[in-house]
């Protein structure tokens, strides 16, 4: 598994070195077993980046606990629990930023519209 | 022959602990066994910052907040089990292993540690009223002057307000409560406005009162909120039983054994008492002999050791457990803020509902909110994707309230354990618990979560849904050994002793026949030292 497109797609950064050191012990310890679509999944997600919010969102719809999204989750655990990903994934901790209910409104409605397109596509994978 | 200890008392949870200072302050020699499991990994590793800088500076914080071997990542949903983080994990350590249970209807929480469960409970601190007291079998005049007791030993913070009557009452020595962050001072000023509905529909709010010191005590700290209640006992400001066992081990009278899995016991024809037990470093049988057997290895734990004692009676115990579920709230006036820095994961509201003012039907929320049990706990809740799910919840967790109502319980519908046979398990045996509420009492419940749900919107935080835990999850038991004032098999007397035995006392809550919906652990305490001075007393 190649988690860096993973990282990337949560943090838009390309993960350090402790980070992956960190989740490949935890992977270690929570081994998954991609079934043969989700491995098309992650095939899919590796030639073409852009799609995995879609995939991520088809499959919070259809299977939440789907190993493919078990494996996002697992990132998203180390980012929180690394400092230099303070700013990004505590944004709610941090004093100095502005949460608005502009953005709100823009990652809702995004995140309607990636589930719908989302199902379709793990629905076709 | 082993010696004969004058008074062996079973466990060093919230019970265990008051009967045993209460012994030992009378003089008399007491040993205690225990599991005792501690944790040996993670409180020394946790640094002396509050929350918010440890997230924003240490490298090493994946260790405690996600665990060495990553224990915190579940998939599981957010259930009674999610506040024990990697440093309060140890309390349910070798439970599956020692402290088997069978049940497809209930799933409670036990705990084999030095402390017990008190190692994570959540400080709650309640008196039962007169009536609850009443129905529960327990003295009130009693109960009264104990409650002072234990809450001298433990120091209790609280505020006089709406809630005192079901709180603190008539305790003195009350410390000043922990200050109140500004979701929930939010709710509050909706209260005081909105006063005449929830008058008018008898529902009060104030302060949680909770077993937290917020002035220095003896060797212990007042509060300090860091957001670290979850992970972190550093200051002792919150109480756990270990503090007082601790301080027990100071005094020569008193003496300690963990490792020991107790397993039954034998009365023995001079009214001595010989307790069978497993030795886990030894990995063999170990038997100790007492004059006097105070058991207090919790609720379900007393009903092994005492069916396994008893087994020709092949008897099945009743059982009482309050129900429970989670209610998330938004707060909608905090939707969008960021967090104040330094703020407290304990209950800083309760909710009260006293359905008829009669004080015998409350039922009872806690009301949190919700910061440092992180964003990776909730985020796997929202059917989105995990990247806009991240944006999403860092908008609504400031706003955040989660709301966790406990209902009354009485004896009903289909609630019982036995002791099944079982070889394949080290004990020999496993607990079968069936948990069944009959319709009257699903219908009760309903009833009265959708009064709490309108309660709640008119405290401006909105219930987005609820999350049933399961059967077991309030982790408040009882009732397995009833009082009862007449010499009956498998009940307890008034005064705490198991009939039809002379030298064998239950000091955790197996006699009370009946749970009020609240934090039951200062009633526990307080009957926990009637008990013991009880057992004083019939020598
Ligand atoms: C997360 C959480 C939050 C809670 N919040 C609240 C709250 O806010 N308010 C409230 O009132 N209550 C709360 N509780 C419940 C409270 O913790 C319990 O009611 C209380 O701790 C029970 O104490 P106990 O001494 O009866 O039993 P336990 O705490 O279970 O102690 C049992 C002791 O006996 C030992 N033991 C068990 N079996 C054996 C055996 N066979 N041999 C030898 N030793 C044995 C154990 O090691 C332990 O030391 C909470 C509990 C949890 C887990």
């Amino acid at each position: 598994m190649q988690p860096e497109i993973y990282f990337r797609y949560l943090s838009r950064k390309n993960p350090d070195a402790r980070s992956l050191e960190l989740y490949s012990a935890a992977i270690a310890h929570h081994q998954l077993e991609f079934s043969k679509k989700e491995n098309r999944l992650h095939k899919l997600s590796q030639r073409f980046p852009f799609l995995i919010p879609f995939i991520d969102a088809g499959l919070a719809l259809t299977q939440p606990l789907s190993p493919y999204r078990k494996n996002i989750y697992i990132i998203l655990c180390i980012l929180e629990t690394q400092p230099q990903y303070f700013p990004l994934l505590s944004s709610s901790m941090n004093e100095k930023s502005k949460q608005t209910f502009l953005s709100f409104f823009f990652h809702g409605i995004r995140a309607a519209f990636t589930g719908v397109f989302g199902v379709i596509l793990v629905k076709l994978a | 022959m082993s010696e004969v200890h004058p008074y062996i008392v079973v466990g060093s949870g919230c019970t265990g602990a008051m009967a045993a200072q209460t012994l030992v302050e009378a003089g008399v020699n007491v040993l205690m066994l225990d599991a005792g499991n501690t944790d040996d990994t993670y409180e020394k590793l946790i640094p002396e910052k509050d929350f918010t800088s440890i997230r924003q500076t240490e490298e090493a914080q994946s260790d405690y907040l996600l665990g060495k071997k990553f224990e915190s990542i579940s998939w599981a949903n957010i259930g009674s089990g999610s506040q024990l983080t990697p440093p309060r994990k140890y309390m349910v350590k070798e439970v599956e292993k020692f402290l088997e249970i069978a049940s497809q209807t209930f799933f409670p929480v036990e705990s084999l540690a030095y402390g017990g469960l008190g190692n994570g409970w959540g400080l709650g601190s309640c008196v039962f009223t007169d009536k609850e007291l009443e129905a529960a079998g327990l003295d009130a005049s009693k109960m009264k002057a104990a409650y002072q007791t234990v809450a001298n030993r433990i120091g209790i913070s609280g505020a006089q307000d709406d809630i005192t009557a079901y709180t603190t009452a008539h305790l003195s020595n009350i410390m000043p409560p922990a200050p109140v962050d500004s979701n929930q001072e939010q709710l509050r000023t909706n209260y005081n406005r909105k006063k005449q509905w929830f008058a008018q529909n008898n529902f009060f709010l104030g302060r949680t009162a909770l077993a937290l010191i917020t002035k220095d005590k003896d060797h212990r700290k007042a509060y300090q909120p860091k957001d670290l209640d979850f992970y972190s006992d550093k200051d002792q400001s919150a109480y756990r039983p270990w503090i007082t066992v601790n301080e027990l081990k100071k005094k020569s009278n008193f003496s300690y054994k963990g490792g020991i899995i107790v397993k039954q016991f034998k009365q023995l024809e001079n009214g001595d008492v010989e307790i069978i037990t497993w030795n886990k470093a030894k990995n063999e049988e170990e038997i100790f002999r007492t004059q006097k057997l105070v058991l207090a290895p919790g609720v379900l734990g007393t009903a092994r050791i005492v069916l396994r004692s008893f087994p020709e009676e092949n008897q099945t115990l009743p059982l009482l457990c309050n129900p429970y579920a989670y209610f998330p709230c938004i707060n909608v006036s905090q939707l969008g803020k960021t967090f104040e820095r330094n703020t407290s994961g304990f209950a800083q509201l309760s909710l009260f509902h006293d359905n008829n003012m009669q004080g015998d039907d409350i039922a009872m929320a806690s009301l949190y909110s919700y910061k440092s049990l992180m964003l990776f706990r909730i985020i796997k809740e929202a059917p989105v994707n995990f990247r806009d799910g991240i944006s999403l919840m860092n908008f609504l967790m400031p706003a955040f309230v989660i709301m966790g109502l406990f209902h009354p319980e009485k004896s009903g519908g289909r609630k019982s354990l036995s002791l099944r046979k079982d070889t394949t398990k080290i004990s020999g045996d496993s607990l079968q618990a069936e948990y069944l509420l009959s319709g009257l009492e699903k219908q009760k419940i309903t009833d009265r979560n959708s009064l709490f749900k309108k309660a709640m919107s008119k405290l401006g935080a909105y219930p987005v849904k609820m999350i049933d835990p399961g059967m077991g999850s309030s982790i408040h038991y009882s009732g397995v050994l009833p009082f009862e004032k007449q010499e009956k098999p498998f009940s307890l007397s008034p005064d705490g002793k198991l009939h039809g035995t002379k030298n064998i006392f239950v000091a955790d809550g197996s006699g009370f026949r009946f749970l009020p919906a609240k934090g039951l652990t200062l009633s526990l305490m307080a009957n926990a030292h009637n008990v013991a001075q009880n057992a004083l007393k019939q020598n």
